[in-house]
C-alpha cells in the first residue's frame, strides 16, 4: 500500500510541478537596432534556472509560474518579465546610457558548458592596442592563453601547438581559406561588420568539422532595423567605411563594411617619376634605372537580411578581399659587342591574391521551439605570383614565369535547432560539400632570338565530396551537471579513395559551488584539407591539398580538464590539456616542384605525429569601469616525421614555453580612456648547424644539423598603448580619436634569424610604431 | 586642465612619431658555437666505376681546414657480409680495385672503423638496373653558342626509378672540368615525366672551352637515397635564404655514427666527336 502511495506521488509530483511551471520562449533583440542579441541571459533567480539565447537571439526557459524573469546582456539595461503563462515574447533591451559601451567580459566561463570556448568582446577588440592601429581579430586572439600568432607582425593562428592550417575560420558558417592581407601582416576581416565572435580552442561541438586545432566562428551584423548609421574611419595606412540600415518598409536590413589601404601613396613620387617621360629617360641612364613598388589591398563585406514573414528570414552574405603587389624596374645601359651598343632591361614581379565568399539561406521558425536553416554557400581563394623580364643585349631574351594555386568550396547545409524543454538544445544537421583544389601550377615561357621554350608544371586538380551528418545535444542533467555531447559522421570521397569518420565530442560541466565549476572535455577530429606555406619574395604563399590515397587525413585527439570560477570578484580559470596529432604532412620547398612532378604526394613528407600538452591560467577583474586581465601559459609542442630529423622528436616552430599576457583598460576622464597590453613569450626554436662540409668534386658545401630547432632565440616581449578620446560634435556625431603606440619601449624583438659562421644573425623589423586614426559615426 | 591634458597627450604622441620615423632593419649577432665533430662520408657504388668513398671530419666554420680521419678498417660489405677492403688513393679517398665485378642483384654497404674505435656504417644500397638510350641526336650550335641534345630512353624497371643525364666534355681524351656539381637536383628526371612508357627531351649545353673535341652523353639511374640527399641539399639551401621559412630541413644522411651519403648509380654512354664551328649545321645521331 505504501509503495502504491509512493508510486502515485512520484507520478503525480512531476504533474503537480509541471502544472506550476510555465514556458517562456521568443527573441531577445536590441532596442536600438532590432538586431537579435546572441547569448543574452534569461534568469529565474528565484527558481535558480537560467538559459542563454542562441545565435538568432532565440531563447526558451521553463520556470515557476508568476516568477519574475530577468533578461539582460552586458551593455544593456536589464528587463524584467513576469511569467504568468506559457507565452511567446520578444524582448527589446535598452542600451545603457554611457559614452562607451563597456563590454570587456562576456559570459562567465564557469557557467558555460563548452570547454575551451571564449566569446570575444567587440569593445575590447576595437579598443585594445593594435599593430599599425588596425583592429585585428586574429592578432587579438593571441592575447588568449594557448594562442600565438606566429612570427612578429603576422596574423596567423597557432593554437595549443596546432598548425596554421588546422584552424577553421568561418564567416556566417562558411569557411574562409585565407584570412590575411599583405602576406599575413593584417587580417582581411573588417571588425566593423562583425556582430559576434566565438573562439573554440578545445571541446568543439559536433557542428564543426574538418579541423584539428581551433574554430573561429564569426557572425556578421544583420543591419539596423531602426535607423541608418554610418561610420568612417581614417587611419595612418588604411581607411574603412561602414553603414547599416533598413529598406523596403523595414522588412530588409543591410550592413556593409569596406576597407582599403593606401600604401601606394607612399610610392606616389616614384610612380610619377616613372610616368614622367623626361625624368624617365634621364633616370634610365642611371645605374639603377627607374623603379617603383606598388601595393594595394581592400576587403568588403555585405550582408542583407530580408524578413519574408514573422517566422522566416532570407539571409545573404558576400565577402571579398584582394591584394595586389608589383615591383617594376627598367634600365638602359651600354654593353660591348664589337663596339658599345644600348642594352635594355625591363623587369616586373609581384603577386595577386583574392578571396570570395558568399552564402544565401533561409532561417525559419517552423514550429514553436524548432528552427530550420537551409544554406547554399561558396568560398574561393586563389593566389598568383609572377615574374616577367625582357632583356635586350646582343640577343633578346624574354621570360614570363608565374605560379598559381586555387581552392574552391561549394556546399548545401541544412540544420534543425530544437529546444525541447527537458533537453535544452538539440541540433541535427546535414551538409554536402564539394572541394576543388588546384594545388600548384607553374608556367615558364622563354623566348630567345627565334626560339620559344615553354614549360608548364602542374599538379593535378583534385575534387572531393564531403557529406556530413551531425547530432549535438546540450543537456542540463541537474542544477549542477550539464553535458554537451555530440557525434559527427562523415565520408570524404576523393576519386576512388574514401575516408570514413565517426567523431565523438563531449564536454561536461559540474558546478562544485554556486560560483565555480569543474569541466572536462574530449574531442576526436579528422581534417581532410591541408595548407602548406611556401616562402616567395619574402611573402608567404599558401598551397592547398586534399586528402587522397597517399595523403591520409590528419587526426586529433584532445583531452582537457579545468577549474573555473569567481573568487572575491576575480574571475579565474585553470586548465590543462593534452593533444595528439597523427598523419601530419610537411611540404618540400616549391623549387623542387620544378622537377616536373604532378603528384602532390611525391613532394611532401607524410606520417608525421605531433604532441602538445600544457597548463593555461587566466585571471581577470573589473573595478568599476577599469578592467584587467592576466594570463599565463606553460606548454610543450613537438613533432616527429620518419623522413625528417632521423625520425626523432623535435620542437614545433611555435613551441614557446612560457607565454604571459596582460591587458588593462581604464577611463582617464569623461573623454579620454587608455588601454595597455603587455606580452612576453619564451624564445622561439631555431635550427642551428653543428658543423660544415667543405664540399668536394661531387657535392657542394653544406651545413650539418644535428637536429631541427636545437637552439632558442631570445625571448619576445612588447608593451603597447592606446589612448582614445571620444566626444560628440554639435551635430550629434560621435567622434573618436585613437592614438596607438605599438612596442612602446622599442624592443628589437627577433623577427627571423639566419645561421652564419659560428654565429646567429637575429633580425628585428618592427620597432616603435605610432599610428593615429580618426573615426566619425553619424 | 582639460586642454593641458589634451595638449600633453598629443605632444607626446607627436614626439614619438618623429622619433620613430627612422626605419632600419636591426641586426644583432650572437656568437654561438654548437660545433660537434662528425665523420663525414660521401661515397658511391656504381657500374661501371666501382666504389669511391671520401671521408673527412666536419668543420666548425668557413675558415677551418678539413681534417683527415684516421681509419683502421675500410670495408665494403656485400649482402651483409664483409667482402673486400677499399684502398686509399689520397688522404681522404678510398676506392675499390678495378677488377671487381658488381651486380644489380646484390646489396652493398660500407663499414669504416676509426683508430679510436668508432664504427661507421652506411645503409645498404642496390645498384639500379643499367639504363640505355634508344636515341640520342647531337646538334652542335643549334642556338648560337648552345648545342642541342635530343634523347629518348625507356624505363628500365617497374619499380620507381630516378634518371639523370650528364654531358661530359673532353679535350683530347682528358675530361674537362666545368666546376659544376657532379649531380644537380634540378636535373633529376622522375618517372612521372614518362609518356607512353618512354622518356624524351632536349638538353642545351654550351661548350665549356673552344678546344673541346669530344662529347659523352651519359644516362644515369640513381638510387633513392642519393636522390633524397641531393634534394635535401637544394631544399636546405633554398630555405637558408628565406627569412620567413617555417622550418629548415636538414640534409638527408644514411650514415650511422657519422653523416653523409653512400649512394648508388649505374650509367651508359654515347660518344660524339665534335667538329669546329663551321660545320654547325651537321646533326649527329647515335
Amino acid at each position: 500500500m505504501r509503495f502504491r502511495i509512493l508510486f502515485l506521488l512520484l507520478l503525480v509530483k512531476p504533474l503537480v510541478l509541471w502544472a506550476q511551471q510555465v514556458t517562456l520562449y521568443g527573441y531577445i533583440r536590441s532596442g536600438a537596432t532590432n538586431e537579435p542579441i546572441p547569448f543574452a541571459y534569461c534568469v529565474d533567480s528565484a527558481g535558480n534556472s537560467y538559459v542563454y539565447s542562441n545565435e538568432s537571439g532565440y531563447f526558451s526557459l521553463m520556470c515557476n509560474k508568476n516568477h519574475r524573469i530577468k533578461f539582460g546582456y552586458l551593455g544593456y539595461e536589464p528587463y524584467y518579465h513576469s511569467a504568468d503563462r506559457d507565452s511567446f515574447i520578444t524582448i527589446h533591451l535598452k542600451i545603457k546610457e554611457i559614452e562607451e559601451v563597456k563590454i570587456y567580459r562576456r559570459e562567465k566561463l564557469y557557467l558555460q558548458t563548452l570547454m575551451g570556448k571564449t566569446n570575444i568582446s567587440l569593445a575590447s577588440l576595437t579598443s585594445a592596442p593594435t599593430f599599425v592601429g588596425l583592429p585585428d581579430v586574429i592578432k587579438h586572439l593571441s592575447y588568449l592563453p594557448g594562442v600565438v600568432s606566429g612570427k612578429e607582425g603576422f596574423s596567423n593562428l597557432y593554437v595549443r601547438g596546432g598548425g596554421r592550417d588546422q584552424n577553421l575560420v568561418l564567416i556566417d558558417g562558411v569557411p574562409l581559406f585565407s584570412y590575411n592581407h599583405a602576406g599575413g601582416l593584417v587580417s582581411s576581416i573588417n571588425v566593423d561588420g562583425i556582430q559576434n565572435i566565438d573562439f573554440y580552442k578545445g571541446g568543439y561541438p559536433a557542428r564543426f568539422g574538418n579541423l584539428t586545432s581551433s574554430v573561429l566562428d564569426m557572425r556578421m551584423k544583420e543591419g539596423n532595423a531602426c535607423q541608418r548609421k554610418y561610420k568612417l574611419t581614417i587611419g595612418t595606412l588604411t581607411s574603412s567605411f561602414f553603414t547599416e540600415g533598413y529598406m523596403l518598409n523595414k522588412t530588409t536590413t543591410y550592413a556593409l563594411a569596406i576597407r582599403t589601404t593606401y600604401f601606394d601613396l607612399l610610392n606616389l613620387p616614384k610612380y610619377i617619376k616613372y610616368l614622367d617621360t623626361v625624368a624617365y629617360n634621364a633616370a634610365l641612364s642611371e645605374t639603377d634605372g627607374v623603379s617603383y613598388k606598388s601595393y594595394n589591398a581592400f576587403d568588403i563585406n555585405l550582408k542583407v537580411v530580408h524578413n519574408l514573414s514573422s517566422r522566416n528570414k532570407l539571409i545573404m552574405n558576400f565577402f571579398s578581399s584582394h591584394d595586389y603587389y608589383a615591383d617594376v624596374t627598367k634600365r638602359i645601359y651600354k654593353t660591348y659587342n664589337g663596339g658599345y651598343v644600348d642594352a635594355e632591361y625591363d623587369f616586373k614581379q609581384g603577386f595577386q591574391q583574392a578571396n570570395y565568399l558568399s552564402t544565401i539561406g533561409i532561417k525559419s521558425l517552423i514550429k514553436d521551439r524548432v528552427f530550420l536553416s537551409n544554406y547554399v554557400s561558396f568560398s574561393h581563394y586563389s593566389n598568383r605570383f609572377y615574374r616577367q623580364s625582357y632583356e635586350r643585349e646582343i640577343d633578346t631574351l624574354q621570360r614570363k614565369q608565374s605560379e598559381f594555386s586555387t581552392i574552391s568550396y561549394f556546399s548545401y547545409k541544412s540544420e534543425i535547432d530544437y529546444y525541447p524543454i527537458e533537453w535544452d538544445n538539440l541540433k541535427i544537421g546535414f551538409e554536402l560539400a564539394n572541394y576543388r583544389v588546384l594545388p600548384y601550377t607553374k608556367s615558364d615561357y622563354r623566348f630567345q632570338h627565334t626560339t620559344n621554350v615553354d614549360t608548364v608544371v602542374t599538379m593535378r586538380i583534385n575534387s572531393a565530396y564531403h557529406p556530413v551528418l551531425f547530432v549535438e545535444n546540450e543537456i542540463k542533467a541537474s542544477t549542477t551537471l550539464a553535458v554537451n555531447v555530440g557525434i559527427r559522421m562523415d565520408v570524404f570521397s576523393n576519386g576512388p579513395t574514401r575516408y570514413y569518420a565517426l567523431e565523438p565530442r563531449l564536454s561536461v560541466k559540474k558546478m562544485v559551488s554556486p560560483q565555480s565549476s569543474v569541466k572536462a572535455s574530449y574531442t576526436y577530429n579528422k581534417q581532410y584539407l591541408y595548407s602548406v606555406l611556401h616562402s616567395f619574395l619574402g611573402l608567404q604563399k599558401e598551397i592547398w591539398l586534399l586528402a587522397d590515397s597517399n595523403i591520409r587525413p590528419v587526426e586529433a585527439h584532445q583531452w582537457s580538464l579545468g577549474y573555473f570560477g569567481i573568487y572575491h570578484d576575480f574571475e579565474f580559470s585553470v586548465e590543462t590539456f593534452y593533444k595528439r596529432l597523427s598523419n601530419l604532412i610537411d611540404f618540400k620547398p616549391a623549387n623542387v616542384l620544378s622537377q616536373n612532378t604532378v603528384v602532390a604526394s611525391d613532394k611532401i613528407y607524410t606520417n608525421g605525429i605531433g604532441e602538445s600538452y600544457g597548463f593555461e591560467t587566466q585571471l581577470s577583474k573589473d573595478f568599476g569601469n577599469i578592467s584587467s586581465s592576466l594570463s599565463y601559459t606553460l606548454a610543450w609542442s613537438n613533432r616527429r616525421f620518419p623522413e625528417i630529423n632521423q625520425n626523432q622528436w623535435f620542437p614545433f616552430i611555435y613551441d614557446n614555453r612560457h607565454v604571459v599576457n596582460f591587458s588593462f583598460h581604464t577611463p582617464i576622464d569623461q573623454f579620454w580612456s587608455a588601454d595597455l597590453s603587455f606580452v612576453y613569450m619564451s624564445g622561439q626554436p631555431f635550427s642551428l648547424p653543428v658543423g660544415r662540409f667543405e664540399g668536394n668534386s661531387y657535392f657542394e658545401p653544406y651545413w650539418i644539423y644535428a637536429s631541427i630547432n636545437n637552439y632558442r632565440l631570445p625571448p619576445y616581449h612588447r608593451l603597447d598603448l592606446t589612448f582614445k578620446r571620444r566626444w560628440m560634435s554639435k551635430k550629434k556625431h560621435n567622434k573618436t580619436l585613437k592614438l596607438n603606440i605599438y612596442n612602446v619601449y622599442n624592443r628589437k624583438n627577433p623577427a627571423f634569424a639566419t645561421a652564419g659562421d659560428g654565429t646567429v644573425n637575429i633580425y628585428s623589423i618592427y620597432g616603435i610604431i605610432p599610428t593615429v586614426s580618426y573615426e566619425i559615426e553619424f | 586642465m582639460k586642454s593641458n591634458f589634451n595638449a600633453t597627450i598629443i605632444s607626446c604622441f607627436l614626439a614619438i612619431l618623429m622619433l620613430s620615423c627612422e626605419v632600419e632593419l636591426s641586426h644583432t649577432v650572437k656568437n654561438v658555437n654548437l660545433y660537434e665533430e662528425k665523420v663525414l662520408v660521401h661515397g658511391f657504388i656504381s657500374i661501371p666505376e666501382g666504389v669511391k668513398v671520401n671521408v673527412q671530419k666536419s668543420l666548425s666554420s668557413y675558415h677551418d681546414q678539413s681534417k683527415r680521419v684516421q681509419l683502421s678498417e675500410v670495408l665494403l660489405y656485400k649482402n651483409n657480409e664483409p667482402w673486400i677492403n677499399l684502398f686509399m688513393v689520397d688522404s681522404c679517398t678510398y676506392v675499390s680495385t678495378q677488377n671487381v665485378n658488381f651486380s644489380h642483384t646484390d646489396s652493398y654497404k660500407i663499414y669504416l672503423k676509426t683508430v679510436d674505435g668508432l664504427e661507421i656504417t652506411s645503409e645498404a644500397q642496390n645498384i639500379p638496373p643499367l639504363p640505355h638510350f634508344d636515341t640520342v641526336v647531337f646538334t652542335p650550335y643549334a642556338y648560337d653558342y648552345l648545342n642541342e641534345i635530343y634523347y629518348e630512353f625507356k624505363d628500365v624497371d617497374d619499380e620507381k626509378q630516378y634518371y639523370y643525364i650528364k654531358v661530359v666534355q673532353y679535350i683530347d681524351s682528358i675530361e674537362f672540368n666545368d666546376n659544376l656539381p657532379f649531380f644537380s637536383c634540378e636535373n633529376i628526371i622522375y618517372d612521372t615525366k614518362k609518356q607512353n612508357d618512354k622518356f624524351s627531351g632536349i638538353i642545351k649545353v654550351p661548350y665549356y672551352d673552344s678546344k673541346v673535341n669530344r662529347i659523352e652523353v651519359r644516362l644515369y639511374a640513381l638510387s633513392g637515397s642519393l636522390v633524397k640527399f641531393l634534394t635535401s641539399i637544394r631544399e636546405n639551401e633554398y630555405l637558408q635564404d628565406e627569412a620567413y621559412a617555417e622550418n629548415v630541413y636538414p640534409i638527408y644522411s644514411n650514415i650511422t655514427n657519422g653523416f653523409g651519403i653512400f649512394g648508388a648509380y649505374a650509367y651508359s654512354s654515347k660518344f660524339f666527336t665534335v667538329k669546329p664551328r663551321n660545320s654547325k649545321k651537321d646533326n649527329f645521331k647515335n
